[in-house]
């Protein structure tokens, strides 16, 4: 028996301080102020905001340090930070600015000891895991997972490094589908599945979501959050509507 | 005459705190991170955060006669807070130290959470005080947690009429140090007591959450505005 609510949550992905949203991780838009963005959110009943940092440069990730900081004062619900964290400095360092929690994504698959660093020194639940995650026959799952923004497969099966991960003392899974990213087809219900039935921690859904069934789908297939970025900021659904179409099929909302 | 109240956030190791912090800016409070035990006996308010694990941050409490500071501000009644691991220290034990002696305010012990969901929980579940609660109101509240205090420790809570009129089987020290205890629980696999307050001369003095205010939106917000002000510590908006 378990009254814990899905979460609904916005992904805001910021290049250089603005929030910028991709469609299969190319030809960024740039679509608003972050704050500005984060408050709508809150007000329209978000659970929980994550921000990607897609800066390719220091003096972007400075930006974005600068920006989770204002962010935080203006805002009283969870932030989550991912993006080029490769080192348990960059994960303090954003912590310190205002992050609850941060994901690593390429970084653990490069050095996964940075899992059990980040657990050790700022708890569980402050260690998110960011898994990137491709079709590919050729593994045991189906799965494959890529790092550094999707471009660089690595020949590790999308479940098999979840249950590392986990091991590893991750306190969350981040699993978006690579093929579903920005294509408005739905979350990944199979590859979500057998992450959450892999691993005894919570699994956020990414990619694909589009329309207020893909969000029960979803949770259905096991995720414990579901996160959408592209039709939040065009404004095509809200988080109200999709909390009431899931509190309309019995699923725990926070309404 | 411009300065604002200060409200202690006690240091209990690598920290987190921003959150806290700007909590405490959203309160009209001056936020001051402090391991010093006079200043935390001194404060107008006490926050003691949920940092890391039971055993390394009670040993830090006791490194820096916090634990003594702590127990004093109870014994007086002064506004002092535990937020998720902050509210466990106050119990005798927990599941994730055994060995380690908690700062024992509260009888009763911490346990990992049961019942075969995904740990830690993450995310928003509902608290329902008992109906001898004065500050705790029903909502929602958000969650990071693999640890609890057991509702056996307040076995009235799992009473259908929340235990109204019954004397507290088991209180520890805080039997005799407060007026009126009432606590609120909530759901996740089993019940676990996700809030406490308790009273002393009409004061909400000590408020225990599991849950983390700083993260629960208005309704975290309003709830320590509220435990403030009932405190004295903070003037109403």
């Amino acid at each position: 028996m378990s009254g814990l609510a899905v979460r609904i949550i916005p992904c805001l992905d910021f290049k250089d301080g603005r929030v910028v949203k991709g469609v299969k991780f190319e030809n960024l838009v740039d679509s608003g102020d972050p704050l500005e963005r984060a408050r709508i959110y809150e007000e329209q009943g978000a659970d929980e905001l994550t921000f990607l940092d897609i800066s390719a440069t220091v003096e972007g990730r400075k930006t974005m340090a600068k920006e989770v900081a204002r962010i935080r004062r203006g805002i009283a619900i969870p932030i989550t930070v991912g993006g080029g964290i490769a080192t348990i400095d960059d994960a303090a360092r954003l912590l310190d600015s205002g992050a609850d929690r941060v994901s690593v994504n390429s970084a653990a698959v490069r050095s996964p000891a940075i899992i059990g660093d980040i657990a050790s020194q700022f708890g569980v639940q402050c260690a998110v895991v960011a898994i990137d995650a491709a079709r590919n026959d050729a593994m045991p799952s189906g799965y494959e997972v890529k790092i550094a923004a999707g471009a660089v497969p690595t020949g590790l099966d999308a479940i098999a490094w979840a249950r590392e991960a986990a091991i590893r003392g991750a306190g969350e899974i981040l699993l978006t589908s690579i093929d579903r990213d920005g294509t408005s087809l739905g979350y990944e219900c199979t590859l979500l599945g057998l992450v959450a039935r892999a691993v005894g921690i919570p699994v956020v859904a990414s990619g694909g979501a589009s329309k207020l069934e893909h969000f029960l789908e979803g949770y259905q297939s096991g995720a414990s959050a579901l996160l959408a970025a592209g039709i939040f900021h065009r404004g095509e659904v809200s988080i109200s509507e999709i909390k009431k179409y899931l509190s309309a099929h019995s699923v725990e909302v926070r309404l | 005459m411009s300065e604002r109240p200060k409200l202690v956030i006690v240091e209990t190791g690598v920290a987190n705190l921003a959150s806290v912090r700007a909590l405490a800016e959203r309160l009209g409070m001056e936020p001051l991170v402090s391991a010093n035990p006079e200043e935390v006996v001194r404060a107008q308010a006490v926050i003691l955060p949920g940092v890391g694990a039971f055993g390394p941050a009670m040993q830090k409490l006791k490194d820096y006669h916090l634990d003594a500071a702590l127990r004093a501000r109870v014994a007086e009644g002064l506004p002092t807070a535990g937020i998720c691991l902050g509210m466990q220290l106050f119990f005798e034990t927990s599941e994730e130290s055994e060995g380690v002696d908690g700062l024992g305010v509260f009888q009763g012990k911490v346990r990992r959470l049961e019942g075969g969901l995904p740990l830690p929980q993450l995310g928003w579940n509902r608290i329902e005080p008992d109906a001898g609660a004065r500050l705790l109101q029903p909502g929602w509240v958000y969650f990071a947690n693999s640890y609890g205090v057991s509702a056996d420790s307040f076995p009235e809570l799992l009473h259908e009429d929340g235990g109204a009129g019954r004397e507290p089987a088991r209180r520890g020290a805080a039997g005799g140090l407060f007026e009126h205890i009432a606590a609120a629980i909530t759901t996740y696999g089993g019940p676990f007591v996700s809030a406490i307050e308790a009273w002393r001369d009409d004061r909400p003095s000590l408020l225990l959450c599991q849950f983390h205010p700083e993260l629960s939106g208005v309704f975290g917000t309003q709830l320590f505005a509220r435990w403030l002000e009932l405190n004295g510590a903070r003037r109403p908006l």
